[in-house]
């Protein structure tokens, strides 16, 4: 776990070390392209990219231990994605467009399938919930967040996040029963 | 009770799960005594597997290709310097003194100019240049010059000997019969044309006097007085008349001639002892 050897990994980041930086990307990146990807990035690779860009530019600033960068690494995608939407809502043709792009095809076609189709009534579960519900169900789930650690991305109370959190699992319950269809 | 758009039977939903179930679901756990909670969990779980995916192999590679790059180049390089702003606050605080100064030299010249007190050129081109654009100022010559007119105006600068009524067309007889109330009148008239206007009376001058040349037989005392102004020609009957002279026309021929600056002759008493 990263937990146990962060010191020296951030340590080592700092000097430029490369294998530092692979095993922060390789910890962290997979959660983060994961929440960029269920937020509805209309590119979650690209913006991933630009998340681990920031945070190599800003590490100097960075002080706390592995839970706290794992909070701060979220919190740079978080405001990315925010920054993200709203120059995409600007410009709604081009990000149609990028949207529209089919997804190259493998051979094991059945199987992605199944998966496009489980993803697809995720997304629509998820669509269901207000943004705020969404952001903390999502950081919660996918990021690994505690509740505290979610109020700091989000920059709101630990008790407004609890409130958000509760509602939106409700939401979910309720849209799951109204389906009547279990995953 | 809530609203029709509220979740139905809320307020239990709401009082079931604890944070610590909360917290169990939110790990894919459905809480040990509730089975209503199965569906939420497996979704939990569901969301879990289908977004948390590593990049692909080429994403992966691009990206710490990228971070690697960044990473040297942030090691190797000095951390930027804030913008400073007590530079610019600086160059405001030694601007400020030279601003006032300009200011106050700028505001003291323009002072100095439209006082005339600039040296001549200066003075000139000042006044040239604040002419141009609808500013009038003192030049460096004309003050010199009306200052001068303004000291001796009794004097007529370049008055030519054949503008004064005294050669042969007026007989000196005429004005030497005149009496001294006449002549005092002439010279308050005289005066009071200075003070009418100098310029009238140059302009007059030239016909005045040649209507005086040629009134010496008082005939033409008419046309003299034709030449001047009606009120000096006035004056210069009533010199006549009080001088008693037939010649009166020709008196007042002198007196018109003198409207301006010629009755300052006739008023004279130097001419009318002549």
């Amino acid at each position: 776990m990263l937990e146990e050897t962060f010191p020296q990994v951030l340590a080592a980041a700092r000097e430029g070390a490369e294998w530092a930086w692979v095993r922060l990307y390789r910890e962290l990146a997979p959660p983060v392209l994961g929440y960029l990807r269920a937020r509805g990035s209309a590119e979650p690779d690209d913006l991933a990219g630009e998340v681990f860009l920031q945070v190599v530019r800003d590490l100097r600033t960075f002080e706390g231990d592995a839970r706290d960068f794992r909070a701060w690494v979220f919190t740079v995608a978080h405001h990315r994605l925010v920054d993200d939407a709203r120059r995409r809502a600007r410009r709604p043709a081009d990000s149609v467009a990028e949207v529209m792009e089919p997804e190259p095809v493998t051979e094991d076609t059945v199987g992605q399938v199944d998966r496009a189709l489980a993803l697809e009534r995720v997304r629509r579960l998820i669509g269901q919930l207000a943004p705020d519900q969404r952001d903390v169900l999502l950081l919660r789930v996918l990021g690994g967040l505690t509740v505290a650690e979610v109020a700091q991305v989000v920059g709101k109370s630990t008790g407004a996040v609890k409130a958000l959190q509760r509602r939106g699992l409700l939401r979910v319950k309720q849209a799951l029963a109204e389906e009547g269809v279990p995953l | 009770m809530s609203d029709g758009d509220a979740y139905e039977d809320e307020m239990a939903m709401l009082s079931r799960p604890s944070d610590r179930d909360l917290d169990g679901l939110i790990a894919g756990r459905a809480p040990d005594d509730g089975g209503d909670f199965d569906e939420l969990a497996s979704f939990v779980r569901e969301l879990k597997q289908a977004f948390d995916s590593s990049p692909n192999t080429t994403t992966e590679a691009r990206h710490l290709h990228a971070i690697a790059a960044a990473a040297r180049l942030a090691t190797h390089s000095a951390p930027l310097p804030a913008p400073t702003r007590p530079a610019p606050a600086k160059r405001r605080l030694w601007a400020r003194p030279l601003v006032l100064a300009g200011a106050l030299t700028l505001g003291l010249f323009c002072g100095v100019a439209y006082a005339g007190a600039l040296p001549g050129p200066v003075q000139g081109a000042v006044a040239d240049v604040a002419g141009n654009v609808g500013v009038s100022l003192p030049g460096a010559h004309n003050d010199k010059d009306d200052g001068a007119q303004n000291d001796k105006p009794a004097i007529v600068p370049e008055r030519p000997q054949q503008e004064r009524p005294t050669g042969p067309a007026q007989p000196s007889g005429t004005r030497g019969l005149g009496t001294p109330a006449r002549q005092e009148s002439g010279q308050q008239v005289g005066q009071k044309d200075v003070e009418s206007g100098n310029q009238q009376a140059q302009q007059q001058q030239g016909q005045g006097g040649t209507e005086n040349q040629r009134g010496d037989d008082g005939t033409n005392g008419n046309t003299g007085d034709q030449g001047s102004s009606g009120e000096q020609g006035s004056h210069g009957d009533d010199g006549g008349a009080h001088g008693g002279s037939t010649q009166s026309g020709g008196s007042q021929g002198g007196g018109q001639g003198g409207s301006g600056d010629h009755s300052r002759g006739d008023g004279n008493p130097g001419d009318g002892d002549n």
